[in-house]
C-alpha cells in the first residue's frame, strides 16, 4: 500500500511546480506592466504597488482556478485512482496539498506586495495610523489588528476548504448521477446539479461576504470575535460533512474517465 | 497453485443498460490468460472493475483480498496514462510511478526501458502510438505484481514492436505472477497462452485451456474463437 | 518460432528440442537453456515449455540435476530410440497415405525411389 506521506509529497510536487511556473508569469506580468507604464510616463512613487495588487487579484483567482481543476482530474483519471491507497488519504492528501499550495502563492503576493512598496514605504505606515485614528483611536493598535488579521485569514481559509469541498461535490455527484442516467438525459441531469449546488453556495457566500466585512470591522474593533469563531465552526462543518459525502461517493459511485 | 483472481456473480450496468451479467471466473496464479472478445464486449470494463476504476455488484477477490485499495496494491493495469500532463517527460512519468507504487522495481524498469528502446528526454505528446505502447508496457511490468491486466497492448503498432513487447513479456512477468491480456484478434499471441476467457453475450462464454483446444477439438484457437461467433449466428 | 496454431505448443516445443537433438546442434550431455530462455526462443509461455520438459523427462531424453538445469541424455540409445521412433513416425505417415493411394508395398518402394533420384538431380 502506499503511505499518504509519499502521496502527498508526489501530489505536493505536482502542484508546487504548476503554481512555480504560474507565480513566474505572474511576475512577468508586474515588471511588464511597471515598464509599460514607465514608458507612458504614468510612474509615481504608488504606482509599483498598485500595479502588484491589481494583478494579484487576477493571481488568486487564476491559482485557485487552475488548483481546482488538477485537484478534480485526480479523481476521476486512472493515474491517480490506482494508487493503492484508500480513497479517504487519496482524497485529503489531494485537498491538502491543493491548501498549501494556495497558502503559498497567498505568501507570494504578500512578498510582492512587500517589495513593491518598499519606494514609498513611509507614506503606508502613516496611512495605517491615519486609518486608525478615523477609527476614534489615537494610535494604531497593534495587537487588536493582528487578531483580526488571523480571524480574516482563518476565515479565508476556511472559506477556501468549503469551496473546495462544494467544487468537488458537484463535479464527483454529478459523475456518480451520470452511472445512472441514459446518456441522453445526463446533460439535463448535469445541468440541474449545478443549479442547485451553486444556488447553495450563492446563499453561502451571501452570508460569507457579511462576515468578511465583520472581520474587517474587527480590526479594529474586538467585539465580533465570538460571531466569528462560530462561523468558522459552522464552515468547517459543512465542509466536513461534504468531504465526507465526497469520499463516499469516490468509493462506490464514481467511475474513471476510461480513455 | 492458488487462485489468484476470483470473480463471483459480478452485475455491472452503466447508463441503464446492462454490460456483463453473471461473470464468474477463477484464474489461478503464474498463468497468461487471453482474454477475448469483440470490440464493446466489454472486456475492457472487466478489467476496470477488477481494478476498481468501476463498480459493479458481486465479488471481486484478488490474492485474497476483495477490499478495492488493498486489491490495487496487487493489480498492475495499463492504464494508458490518463491523468498525466501530456508536457510530462517519459523520465518524471517513472519516477512518479516509483514515487506512487511501493512495488516499483527501478532494476526491472531500467532493463524494461533499454529492452524497449525508450526515450525518457521525449515529452508524453510527442510519442507515436507504439512508442507509448511500449511505454506503458515498461510501466506496467516495473511493478512487481501479482496480476497484471494488459488492456489491448498490441492496438495498432508495428510487428517489430509487437514482437518486443511479447518477449518483454515473456522476459519479466515474475514466474508466479498472472497475466491477462485482451485483444481482439488472437492470432499474434496465440502461442503464449495457458488459457483464454472469451466474452461474449455480456458474460464470459469460455474459459478453456489453449493446449486442450488444439488437442480436443484440432483446431486452432483463432478458429475455435471464430466458431463460437458461428455457433451463435446459427442459433438465432 | 513458427508455430502450428492447430497443434498443441507443448508438442511442437518437443519436436524443436527432438530437432536440435537428433541433428547434434544439442549434444548428448549438453545443458538445455533455461526454461524461461527457452521460452523466449520460441516464444512460447513458461508453463507450456515447462510441460514439454517434463514430458521429455519422463521419456528420458533429458535429465535435470537439482539446481544446475536440464542436460540431454548421455545414454545414447536413448536418443537412438528417439531417433527410431520419430523415423517410424514418418515412415507411417508415407505408408499410410500411399497405401491409402492402392500402391502396393513394391510400387511404394519403386516410387520412392525414382523420386529420390529425382531430388538428388534437382539438388546437384
Amino acid at each position: 500500500m502506499t503511505s499518504f506521506g509519499s502521496l502527498f509529497k508526489t501530489m505536493f510536487k505536482e502542484k508546487f511546480r504548476d503554481m512555480n511556473f504560474f507565480l513566474m508569469i505572474n511576475l512577468i506580468a508586474i515588471v511588464v506592466s511597471i515598464i509599460v507604464t514607465a514608458f507612458q510616463g504614468g510612474m509615481n512613487r504608488s504606482a509599483s504597488l498598485a500595479i502588484t495588487i491589481g494583478w494579484s487579484m487576477l493571481a488568486y483567482l487564476i491559482a485557485f482556478v487552475r488548483l481546482s481543476i488538477l485537484q478534480e482530474r485526480k479523481f476521476v483519471r486512472d493515474s491517480y485512482r490506482l494508487i493503492p491507497i484508500s480513497d479517504t488519504k487519496l482524497y485529503l492528501a489531494n485537498l491538502v496539498t491543493s491548501l498549501v499550495n494556495y497558502i503559498y502563492v497567498v505568501i507570494a503576493q504578500i512578498v510582492f506586495y512587500l517589495v513593491a512598496a518598499i519606494p514609498n514605504w513611509s507614506e503606508y505606515s502613516d496611512a495605517l495610523n491615519m486609518m486608525a485614528m478615523v477609527n476614534g483611536r489615537a494610535t494604531f493598535d497593534a495587537p487588536n489588528a493582528i487578531m483580526g488579521v488571523i480571524a480574516l485569514l482563518c476565515l479565508s481559509l476556511v472559506i477556501l476548504i468549503l469551496s473546495w469541498t462544494t467544487i468537488s461535490l458537484i463535479h464527483l455527484a454529478s459523475r456518480s448521477a451520470s452511472n445512472f442516467l441514459p446518456s441522453t438525459g445526463r446533460k439535463v441531469m448535469n445541468i440541474v446539479i449545478y443549479v442547485v449546488v451553486i444556488l447553495l453556495v450563492l446563499k453561502v457566500v451571501g452570508f460569507v461576504t457579511d462576515q468578511l466585512n465583520n472581520s474587517v470591522n474587527m480590526i479594529f474593533n474586538s467585539n465580533y470575535t465570538a460571531n466569528f469563531a462560530v462561523t468558522i465552526l459552522v464552515f468547517l462543518v459543512v465542509a466536513a460533512i461534504e468531504a465526507a459525502i465526497n469520499i463516499y461517493l469516490m468509493s462506490n459511485w464514481v467511475e474513471t474517465v476510461s480513455e | 497453485m492458488s487462485d489468484l483472481l476470483k470473480i463471483e456473480n459480478l452485475i455491472y450496468s452503466h447508463s441503464l443498460k446492462n454490460i456483463l451479467h453473471d461473470v464468474n471466473l477463477t484464474v489461478s496464479d503464474g498463468k497468461i490468460v487471453g482474454l477475448l472478445g469483440e470490440n464493446g464486449a466489454g472486456k475492457t470494463t472487466l478489467m476496470r472493475l477488477i481494478t476498481g476504476s468501476a463498480h459493479g455488484k458481486g465479488t471481486i477477490t484478488v490474492a485474497g483480498t476483495s477490499k478495492p485499495a488493498e486489491r490495487k496494491s496487487h493489480v498492475s493495469f495499463t492504464e494508458h496514462l490518463g491523468g498525466l500532463s501530456s508536457g510530462m517527460k517519459v523520465g518524471k512519468v517513472f519516477d512518479f510511478y516509483q514515487s506512487v507504487y511501493p512495488d516499483f522495481n527501478i532494476a526491472r524498469s531500467n532493463s524494461l526501458i533499454e529492452f524497449l528502446d525508450i526515450d525518457k528526454n521525449l515529452k508524453l505528446s510527442a510519442l507515436s502510438k507504439g512508442m507509448k505502447e511500449k511505454l506503458i508496457i515498461a510501466l506496467t511490468l516495473s511493478r512487481q505484481a501479482d496480476l497484471y491486466l494488459l488492456d489491448e497492448p498490441f492496438g495498432g503498432i508495428d510487428s517489430m514492436s509487437r514482437k518486443k513487447i511479447i518477449n518483454s513479456i515473456l522476459k519479466w512477468k515474475p514466474e508466479e505472477s498472472t497475466m491477462i491480456i485482451s485483444d481482439h484478434y488472437v492470432t499474434e499471441i496465440a502461442s503464449i497462452l495457458d488459457e483464454i476467457v472469451v466474452v461474449k453475450d455480456k458474460t464470459i462464454n469460455c474459459h478453456k485451456q489453449a493446449d486442450e483446444i488444439r488437442e480436443d477439438n484440432d483446431m486452432g484457437i483463432e478458429e475455435f474463437y471464430e466458431s463460437l461467433y458461428e455457433g451463435g449466428k446459427q442459433d438465432d | 518460432m513458427k508455430f502450428d496454431d492447430k497443434v498443441p505448443i507443448y508438442i511442437q516445443i518437443k519436436n524443436y528440442l527432438y530437432h536440435q537433438i537428433l541433428t547434434g546442434t544439442l549434444q548428448p550431455g549438453d545443458k538445455l537453456p533455461s526454461v524461461r530462455q527457452l521460452a523466449l526462443d520460441v516464444t512460447a509461455n513458461v508453463n507450456t515449455v515447462q510441460r514439454a520438459l517434463t514430458e521429455m523427462l519422463s521419456e528420458d531424453i533429458i535429465e535435470s540435476q537439482r539446481g544446475k538445469g536440464n542436460f540431454v541424455t548421455t545414454d545414447v540409445d536413448n536418443i537412438k530410440q528417439l531417433r527410431n521412433k520419430l523415423v517410424n513416425e514418418q515412415l507411417t505417415l508415407v505408408y499410410q497415405e500411399l497405401h491409402a493411394l492402392n500402391l502396393s508395398n513394391d510400387e511404394i518402394l519403386s516410387e520412392m525411389k525414382s523420386y529420390m533420384e529425382s531430388r538428388d538431380e534437382q539438388h546437384e
